[in-house]
């Protein structure tokens, strides 16, 4: 769940982890979706990061990663199972590019 | 031969000790605190020689934390001093003895063997668990009673544990033991860092003493935690099982499940004892009535007269 | 290489104290340490993720010294059996090589996600003891850290080769040392009273159809391995998906929609032990 700076943060986002202040106590629990109003209340409180639900978006772009995929399938592509697995492996992928 | 641990950044006084000793020793010289204890749960030496030269400060509170574990109660320390040094804080450094560097060429292999000669002598601790015995026992419930402190004592011991040693042998039923011993000392220690004691009375027979507040929380921490570890002591069938077959005084065949705690707690809050043997008359009545109890369970008496 | 440097490897190998970690680990541990509220479950949360620390705390609980040894196989137990105090010391002794510090990024990442991948597999196959297979997940490659540790430049050279013919490294550490990560990782083990069913699962991750004492686990690690690699999380010495074993995947009852919910669920478990390498 990672880490995100305050500036970053937008409306629609969960919280992962409960938001404790400069003091150490709750502020706010995990699990709540943040809006406008809330965000701007953190920021007030000198917050300075929350850790968001969700996992980040890849730092490398699709196709490279599909094809070192294809590559590290090369060798063993035609043993029993791997075809689905590599086609398991894609989906996912795919999936963690979704909705960025 | 005689394997002993150096602690010092001097690289004179490393080869004069190594030259001293000659054979007859293995010398291991480190510079730190974090090397020695690699050193020292790796291979157990006999002794530890410590200059107290050494600039990293940590080193005292690295060694009294090792000399805090039961196990390693009798490793000698030997601390090394330069001719400077005079007072020292003897009741906060867990050492056992010490030399000054102008004496190291006469004194050095006198003083390491007297040290080790000394710690070998068994002073009243349980050989297997290295916890205190009896003597050591009674006499802490006694002290207590006779300051007047309140306080709790719990008696435990081990349901099914005969048949367990009898069907999977001594070797077996030692690690058991060891491994019960270990637990409860933990334990207490972590509930109750000072002000706690842990015995071992023999065989599967363990006490331990704490504040009243504490001691049903250990207590059901103990019993939990046992509950978890005992399982990895069988082997597979019989812990699917639940139970080993054996035979019993009667050279009856029976079946005995996993093994279970049966723990009895006195406490001195509402009565009042005089005498240790009181005490613990309590404390093993109500472990006798725990045992009735077929899974692991602890009693307390709660009794005002 | 010759017999006899053989044989002198697999003694060295066999004769190892420590195993190293990295910096970024190290330098969290001495702060837990330093702490004086830390408690054994925060030093337990932290210790379960790093294969050194495990190591370091199995061989100490398995030890000898302790008296009951090859029984203890779950980290927190192994914390409760040692203490606090010990379990402190003992962590301030874990050393770090400079050397080795890329390399072991990679493969420290690659064996935390298969410790996570090996738990959710393990749970959903209701397993009575899935932190058991995940600290096994966690242990698998411990084989190549002892191996690199010996022979840093030639296995260097070993991992280039299998670069170059696009082959898994077991199969040149076979070709020219005649044994694998996997022997390494079992010799490492047994000398450390690890219990007979770690070992197994380290000895035969690749092959676990000569598994004996625990089958299942050794399944699920395979499994997991192969899972972690086929998604490209870490780096294990290597750059090809090594082929599944058909039965132990038929075993699992795996499918393809089955790998893509176990590949989503740890991904957001390893999002969430982000930081442990920084």
């Amino acid at each position: 769940m990672p880490r995100v700076p305050i500036e970053n943060v937008r409306p629609g986002m969960v919280t992962s982890k409960p938001v404790t202040n400069l003091a150490g106590i709750v502020i706010l629990n995990e699990g709540v979706e943040l809006s406008e109003e809330i965000i701007q209340r953190l920021k007030n409180l000198g917050v300075l990061e929350i850790n968001i639900k969700g996992v980040k978006k890849p730092e490398e772009p699709l196709e490279e990663q599909m094809a070192k995929l294809e590559e590290r399938f090369q060798s063993f592509a035609n043993e029993p199972f791997m075809e689905v697995l590599k086609r398991a492996v894609t989906t996912h992928i795919r999936n963690l590019y979704e909705g960025f | 031969m005689h394997n002993l641990l150096l602690i010092s950044e001097d690289e004179s006084k490393i080869s004069l000790v190594g030259e001293i000793l000659g054979d007859g020793y293995s010398l291991i010289a480190v510079g730190s605190i974090e090397e020695a204890i690699n050193h020292i749960y790796d291979s157990f030496p006999d002794l530890i020689m410590l200059d107290l030269n050494v600039k990293d400060k940590k080193v005292i509170t690295g060694l009294n934390t090792l000399k805090g574990d039961p196990i390693f109660y009798q490793l000698p320390i030997l601390v090394i001093m330069d001719e400077k040094t005079h007072s020292f804080d003897w009741k906060n450094m867990r050492v056992d003895d010490y030399l000054k560097k102008r004496d190291i060429a006469t004194d050095l292999k006198n003083r390491v063997d007297l040290c080790i000669a000394r710690s070998k002598r068994t002073f009243e601790v349980n050989p297997l668990t290295r916890l205190p015995g009896n003597i050591s026992i009674t006499r802490e419930i006694q002290r207590r009673l006779d300051t007047g402190e309140i306080f709790a004592l719990a008696y435990l011991d081990i349901d099914n544990f005969k048949p367990y040693n009898d069907y999977y042998g001594f070797g077996r039923g030692d690690d058991v033991i060891r491994m019960t011993g270990r637990l409860i000392m933990n334990i207490v220690r972590s509930l109750e860092e000072s002000g706690s004691f842990v015995g071992h009375i023999g065989g599967d027979d363990f006490v331990y003493i704490m504040s009243l507040e504490k001691i049903e929380p250990a207590t059901k921490e103990i019993i939990d935690k046992f509950g978890e570890i005992i399982p990895a002591f069988y082997e597979e069938e019989d812990r699917q099982r639940g139970y080993i077959e054996s035979v019993d005084r009667s050279g009856v065949r029976r079946k005995y499940s996993l093994m279970t705690l049966s723990i009895g707690i006195a406490h001195n809050r509402y009565r009042a004892f005089t005498h240790h043997g009181e005490m613990s008359g309590v404390a093993s009545e109500m472990k006798r009535q725990a045992k009735k109890i077929n899974v692991s369970a602890y009693l307390i008496d709660r009794r005002r007269k | 290489m010759r017999d006899s440097e053989r044989k002198a490897l697999r003694y060295k190998i066999e004769n190892l104290s420590n195993l190293p970690t990295i910096p970024g680990v190290l330098k969290r541990i001495i702060r837990l340490i330093e702490n004086p509220k830390t408690s054994l479950s925060d030093i337990g949360a932290f210790v379960t993720k790093d294969p050194a620390l495990t190591t370091k705390i199995l061989k100490m609980v398995n030890s000898p010294l302790y008296g009951f040894p090859g029984r203890i196989s779950s980290v927190n137990q192994a914390l409760v059996l040692l203490g606090l105090n010990v379990t402190k010391g003992l962590l301030l002794g874990v050393s770090v090589f400079e050397l080795m510090q890329k390399a072991m990024t990679g493969l420290w990442e690659h064996s935390l996600a298969c410790a996570i991948c090996s738990r959710i597999i393990a749970q959903d196959m209701g397993m009575k003891d899935p932190e058991e297979v995940s600290c096994a997940g966690l242990l698998h490659d411990l084989g190549k850290v002892a191996i690199a540790l010996e022979i840093p430049g030639i296995y260097q050279n070993y991992m280039e080769e299998a670069k170059e013919k696009r082959l898994p490294l077991y199969q040149i550490e076979d070709e020219h040392l005649s044994f694998t990560h996997a022997h390494a990782g079992g010799w490492v083990t047994r000398k450390w009273n690890f219990p007979k069913s770690l070992i197994d699962v380290i000895e035969f991750h690749h092959k676990p159809q000569l598994s004996k004492v625990a089958p299942d686990h050794s399944n699920v690690v395979h499994i997991a391995d192969i899972l972690v690699r086929a998604r490209g999380l870490g780096f294990a010495g290597d750059y090809v998906v090594p082929p599944v074993n058909p039965k132990a995947w038929e075993r699992l009852g795996l499918s393809e929609e089955r790998v893509v919910n176990i590949l989503s669920r740890m991904e957001e478990d390893m999002a969430e032990s982000e930081g442990v390498f920084d």
